[in-house]
């Protein structure tokens, strides 16, 4: 059965307003939660970016049942993976059980800030499948002494742990990543709903584990103000994964994307009213092979609207494919 | 003087600190402070949950205002990162967020393997990061190379309305001198009357913070059992808490601290609410504007009971007259 998930996107509301719609995806009957990890928004128009550790505190306190996971983390510049374990740790700890902690191999935009040179894509790769082996071993409760090609980590042990280990995700966009998860990781994590990431993942080694989608849709009853907002705001989306990680400001975000019409928005997000077209947004994945597709909605005062219509006409409807 | 409860990472888990935070505003408590760990000082205390989203949670779990007392934003943790973390919590909290600092521990700061500098080179590194994070809480983008730290083309999108107030921790001289040129308060763990006084003698015009620790139970010699048994560290002389780098080094120390030596330090142990109040007035006729108590060990209960009903009334009677 699929399971359908609500984000918490950090980068489009303040971190007291995510609090209060991750409640109401889950009253609203969303199977689960994700929430981004940035440090800056894609565009200035989007406004916004908390911490996410914090508002995933907040949020682990003000659920009850709806899990939660980092969608994605990147556990290697602007963060040490040994502090991005004591973190899950932590946060598993304070939602029950609830969490799982998605990682990817980052973007410039986010991890640029603390003034380390932006590596190429493998060696960000490496980074990960590094920081995922530290991380691991934290979280099992090991004292960890590692001298890596990349990190430190001297006599570092999690106090804090709960009884169950909250599962690694791991973002996939290529070959060398699909090799990393599904060796490493407990789900795969992706945002294009390509069936090859899942046959290299399940190579690897993924084979019966969960594959976690995403789709950006925007909701509203006006189909007009929803393209112009998805435009306004997302028209990043489609850029692709080799644009993305490496573009390193909002700013630039913007330049690339000055050739990016409404329409060409409008194409690849569903826009407006229309149930169906929301419903048949989330059938790439499913031909995929996803077990579960968590949505983005499109602006971040439009979330508890959203999360209403969701109830009464999303959910029903994705519950009948 | 405001007495407020002290959170203790190093004795408590996650949970178990929200549901503190929760009976310490039942109790009458004017406000939280939460110690910040990546280690606690022995085993035998066992706990060091990831701190920015127990405060996230408390921030769900109660209306009082919360500070760190107090954490280290100069190595585990990128400054930019902190002031990111900072900054969402202030939002959390509605802006009862008071942000105390310290030039850390290596018990904590070590784990990635970075060299320990010398206090000096610690103070140093203290006030440049409390640079980078005020720059950043000013909301524009923030270039900065300095002696210690790099930030590249960072913003941070979501602010409080105002920035956090900053409280710098000291134990000696050169570290008052720096929060009275550079802080918003100050913060010790003493009652340092010559201390206080020189920060406001050089100019220290914010709200001087204290944290106390306190053994309340119904018999004196298990109380001083107990804290023998948890924080026999806080007998430990001079600079030694500074720089022995793990719970292992702490352990070994404290064997030379004896039962003797605890019952004859400054922690009130046992049933007698005058001892524990004049622990208390110590702080108070030392110039601490707030002073935030801890109970050592197991019985909460007894102490939450005890304080609200015989102590903080006590208090609460001065700020009224």
């Amino acid at each position: 059965m699929t399971r359908f998930g609500y984000t918490m996107m950090c980068e489009q509301a303040p971190p007291d307003q995510l609090v209060r719609d991750v409640v109401l995806a889950e009253r609203a009957g969303f199977d689960f939660s994700v929430i981004s990890d940035h440090w800056a928004p894609w565009l200035d128009e989007q406004g916004h970016a908390g911490y996410a550790w914090s508002i995933l505190g907040a949020a682990a306190q003000a659920t009850e049942r709806i899990p939660l996971m980092t969608y994605v983390t990147c556990p290697t510049l602007r963060y040490h993976p040994a502090i991005v374990a004591q973190k899950a740790a932590t946060v598993q700890i304070l939602s029950g059980g609830r969490f799982r902690l998605g990682l990817g191999a980052g973007e410039n935009l986010n991890e640029h800030v603390v003034g380390r040179r932006w590596p190429a894509v493998g060696v960000r790769h490496e980074l990960l499948a590094e920081a995922v082996a530290i991380i691991g071993a934290l979280l099992d409760g090991e004292t960890v002494n590692h001298r890596g090609r990349h990190y430190d980590v001297e006599q570092a042990v999690l106090h804090d742990r709960h009884d169950v280990r909250p599962p690694i995700g791991i973002a996939v966009s290529g070959p060398e990543s699909c090799r990393l998860a599904g060796r490493h990781a407990d789900l795969m994590i992706a945002t294009e709903p390509k069936p090859e990431l899942g046959e290299r993942f399940d190579a690897a080694g993924g084979e019966g584990k969960p594959r976690v989608g995403q789709v950006a849709v925007c909701w509203d009853a006006d189909r007009d103000a929803a393209v112009r907002r998805a435009h306004e705001q997302f028209r990043w989306f489609g850029l692709g994964w080799l644009v993305n990680a490496d573009l390193p400001t909002p700013a630039a975000f913007d330049a690339a994307t000055r050739f990016v019409t409404p329409d060409d928005v409008a194409e690849q997000i569903a826009c407006g009213p229309d149930v169906e077209a929301h419903v048949e947004a989330v059938k790439p994945y499913l031909d995929a092979g996803f077990d579960e597709i968590a949505f983005v909605q499109i602006g971040g005062d439009q979330q508890e609207r959203f999360v209403a219509w969701a109830e009464r006409e999303l959910l029903p409807a994705l519950r009948e494919l | 003087m405001r007495i407020g409860c002290f959170l203790s990472s190093e004795e408590h888990g996650p949970k178990e600190l929200v549901a503190q935070a929760v009976r310490a505003e039942q109790a009458g408590f004017s406000a939280l402070w939460i110690s910040d760990h990546y280690h606690p000082w022995t085993d035998e205390q066992g706990h060091s949950p990831f701190v920015w989203s127990a405060i996230g949670a408390i921030a769900q779990a109660t209306d009082l205002p919360l500070g760190t007392g107090v954490t280290c934003p100069t190595m585990r943790i990128h400054p930019a990162v902190v002031a990111q973390a900072a900054a969402t919590s202030a939002i959390l909290l509605d802006g009862r967020f008071s942000f105390g600092v310290g030039s850390g521990e290596a018990l904590n700061e070590h784990v990635l393997g970075d060299r320990w500098p010398g206090a000096d080179e610690r103070i140093e590194m203290l006030e440049e990061a409390i640079e980078v994070m005020r720059a950043l809480w000013s909301g524009e983008v923030v270039h900065h190379r300095g002696r210690h730290y790099t930030v590249e083309h960072a913003r941070i999108y979501d602010l409080p309305d105002a920035p956090p107030p900053v409280l710098v921790s000291a134990f000696g001289p050169k570290a008052a001198s720096m929060a009275a040129r550079v802080a918003d308060g100050f913060v010790t763990t003493t009652p340092d009357r010559e201390l206080i006084e020189q920060y406001r003698a050089e100019g220290g015009r914010g709200v001087v913070q204290a944290g106390a620790k306190v053994c309340f139970g119904p018999d004196e010699a298990e109380a001083v059992e107990t804290v023998h048994r948890l924080w026999p560290t806080e007998q430990l002389p001079g600079e030694l808490s500074q720089v022995l780098p793990t719970p292992q080094h702490f352990m070994q120390a404290a064997e030379l601290v004896t039962k003797e030596q605890i019952a004859a330090s400054p922690v009130p142990c046992g049933p007698d609410v005058e001892r524990h109040v004049e622990a208390l007035r110590r702080y108070e006729q030392a110039g601490v504007d707030e002073l935030y108590v801890s109970q050592i060990g197991p019985r909460t209960d007894e102490f939450f009971e005890t304080w609200a009903r015989k102590v903080l009334p006590r208090f609460a009677e001065e700020r009224v007259g």
